[in-house]
């Protein structure tokens, strides 16, 4: 039984959004849940989960086929993509919040391209490789080479725009669009000298697509993108201090140092292992964390979680579309965010425009 | 209990900024730093807060302040910076909800009301911070300080509250509730040091009195020792006098131009 005493303490204080951000979680949650088993059920071969689970319930053993298709294939491509969207989400909510921006995003400043060249130059210079080093990394080492090319980037960018303590967005978005100049002339010239295999391999990767997914794929970039995402969850207190600034968030008692540091790390391991797996696919990182902070308010401690579950959802459900549009042809999963993305994004810029001085 | 600053100076690039600064300001007092624009306030307060390396002695309730972890640091001073960039659009309950979490008080709502309501903004909870005025955002950030600083004593003895210009984008009569808040806080035992630029009220609400010029302590101690008409003529490089008030106390105005 609730006392009234209790109650007062539970009772929120009026503009304290906390509340609303839990209850948030929760329809996220049963969200992401829904649109993962919508997405296992549906697709070019007509194998149904319902008939599946309906089959296993009545303890049939399954079809073969189906067996395949659906372990093999929509299982390892619903993980990926719950991962990257996850990844790619949280990673936008997490670099927002150290620049201290609503604008800045992987895919935006430069990040991005840096993970698209450390991939690029494992594909085209892995070969060159001692065969031994080549064989011991395996498929691990297009996300490790894209995690690379991202933190080099990141670090560079946060050491153009960031003076004593304080970021100016015009020098970030100059700097991420130089970054992304400069990386993009290194991977042209990458792709120049690449062989016909390897300009396969290159095509392959940079479609921005899940298409790729299979277990091999998920176990050498899955790590990587949890440790990012687990990284991103014990960055929400010092986000929120760096909000009102290096130095509040310094008077608050949080360590700053250590959460750039981290927050800088996190943002790379998850952009490269994402870009790595999935190529370039934009906006999550964008919109997802705009539409949460205007639902419920900037508190990383609710916002980090939630993005990875919001994100995660719309990744599957733009992965879904792209395969059921157009099937059994597929279209490119970028394409979708980018319609989708690019408009809301737009929108919520006309909205905000009167309240928040970008 | 005490803050003591010992032959403190900063370096900032080349420039020396401030040099053999000496101040004992004692919890349980109001401690006013004054002087000219440029004259070193504010880095002297940035080296109260530990933000800047500074060389001399430093310490706070007998801590070497940067021998003293942020966290730790954080729950015996709150601090009030001259200006607060705020990044989202976070409510004005948020983000006092920010500071009481630095506390250690569970977050709650009357912590959080109470603090709004020692500020005059009580109802203001919901708003958005971005859409308030620049002086309801001056006083949304006390509230956080206050929300941050708690009681004035605390089980590690005085907690203090350090001000970089608290007044300055208030009307006179928030000014007046801020200085008696500020006043309160060191009644109660706690201890606050403030930059302040108005003169008359450094006289009436200061206990103490730091006046610095181009980097060095000018004067120091009570107001009327310190405010006197030709040495604040000589530091401000304007001629100034000091009147006695007949009901007590003093006004510190500009001369009247001769003829």
């Amino acid at each position: 039984m609730v006392t009234a005493e209790t109650a007062m303490h539970l009772r929120r204080a009026e503009g304290d959004r906390s509340g609303i951000a839990r209850r948030v979680t929760l329809v996220l949650a049963v969200a992401m849940v829904a649109v993962s088993l919508l997405s296992l059920s549906a697709g070019a071969s007509g194998v149904s989960l319902s008939g599946t689970l309906a089959a296993l319930l009545r303890g049939e053993a399954l079809d073969p086929a189906d067996r395949l298709v659906l372990l093999q294939i929509r299982l390892p491509r619903l993980a990926m993509g719950l991962l990257v969207g996850a990844a790619l989400a949280v990673s936008g909510a997490v670099m927002q919040g150290l620049f201290r921006n609503p604008l800045a995003d992987p895919g935006l400043v430069g990040v991005s391209a840096g993970a698209g060249l450390g991939a690029i130059t494992a594909i085209v210079l892995g070969s060159a490789l001692p065969v031994g080093m080549a064989a011991a990394l395996g498929p691990h080492l297009l996300p490790i080479a894209a995690f690379a090319g991202g933190w080099t980037a990141t670090m560079v960018l946060y050491a153009i725009a960031s003076r004593h303590g304080r970021t100016s967005v015009a020098t970030m978005l100059l700097g991420g669009i130089a970054l992304a100049a400069l990386t993009g002339a290194a991977s042209g010239l990458l792709i120049y000298m690449a062989d016909d295999s390897q300009l396969r391999d290159l095509t392959f990767w940079g479609m921005g697509s899940l298409a790729g997914a299979s277990w091999t794929r998920l176990l050498a970039a899955a790590p990587l993108m949890a440790a990012g995402l687990i990284a991103a969850l014990f960055l929400a207190r010092g986000l929120n201090g760096l909000a009102l600034g290096e130095a509040a968030a310094h008077h608050m008692g949080l360590a700053v140092e250590r959460t750039k540091r981290i927050a800088i790390l996190s943002v790379a391991v998850s952009t490269g292992a994402a870009v790595a797996v999935s190529g370039g696919i934009g906006f999550v990182g964008l919109v997802v964390p705009h539409l949460l902070r205007l639902a419920t308010g900037p508190d990383h401690r609710r916002l980090l979680p939630n993005a990875a579950l919001l994100g995660a959802t719309l990744l599957v459900l733009a992965d879904l579309l792209s395969r059921t549009i157009v099937a059994p042809a597929e279209l490119p999963i970028g394409i979708i965010t980018a319609l989708a993305g690019g408009p809301v994004f737009i929108a919520i810029l006309l909205r905000q425009r009167g309240i928040v001085d970008l | 209990m005490s803050l003591v600053i010992h032959d403190l100076s900063v370096r900032l690039g080349h420039r020396e900024v401030l040099t053999g600064i000496d101040l004992i300001a004692c919890a349980g007092e109001v401690t006013a730093i004054i002087g000219p624009n440029g004259s070193g306030k504010t880095t002297l307060m940035r080296a109260i807060t530990g933000e800047l390396a500074a060389a001399g002695g430093l310490s706070l309730n007998g801590r070497d302040i940067r021998a003293t972890s942020a966290a730790v640091m954080a729950t015996l001073r709150a601090v009030l910076a001259q200006a607060t960039p705020l990044a989202f659009p976070f409510t004005v309950a948020e983000i006092v909800r920010l500071g009481a979490e630095v506390g250690g008080s569970p977050p709650t709502a009357r912590v959080i009301e109470h603090a709004l309501a020692r500020v005059d903004l009580a109802g203001y909870g919901a708003r958005l911070y971005q859409q308030l005025s620049g002086g309801e955002q001056q006083r949304v950030h006390l509230a956080r300080v206050l929300a941050q600083a708690g009681a004035p004593v605390g089980p590690e003895g005085p907690r203090w509250l350090l001000l970089d210009e608290p007044v300055s984008a208030l009307d006179i009569g928030h000014q007046m509730m801020v200085m008696r808040l500020a006043r309160d806080f060191a009644a109660e035992g706690g201890g606050v040091v403030a930059v302040l630029h108005d003169l008359n009220l450094t006289a009436r609400f200061a206990d103490r009195v730091l006046l610095l010029a181009e980097g060095r302590v000018a004067a120091c101690g009570t107001p009327v020792e310190v405010l006197t008409g030709p040495r604040l003529g000589g530091v401000y490089d304007c001629a100034l006098q000091v009147v006695a008030l007949p009901q007590g106390g003093m006004l510190v105005a500009p001369m009247a131009e001769a003829g």
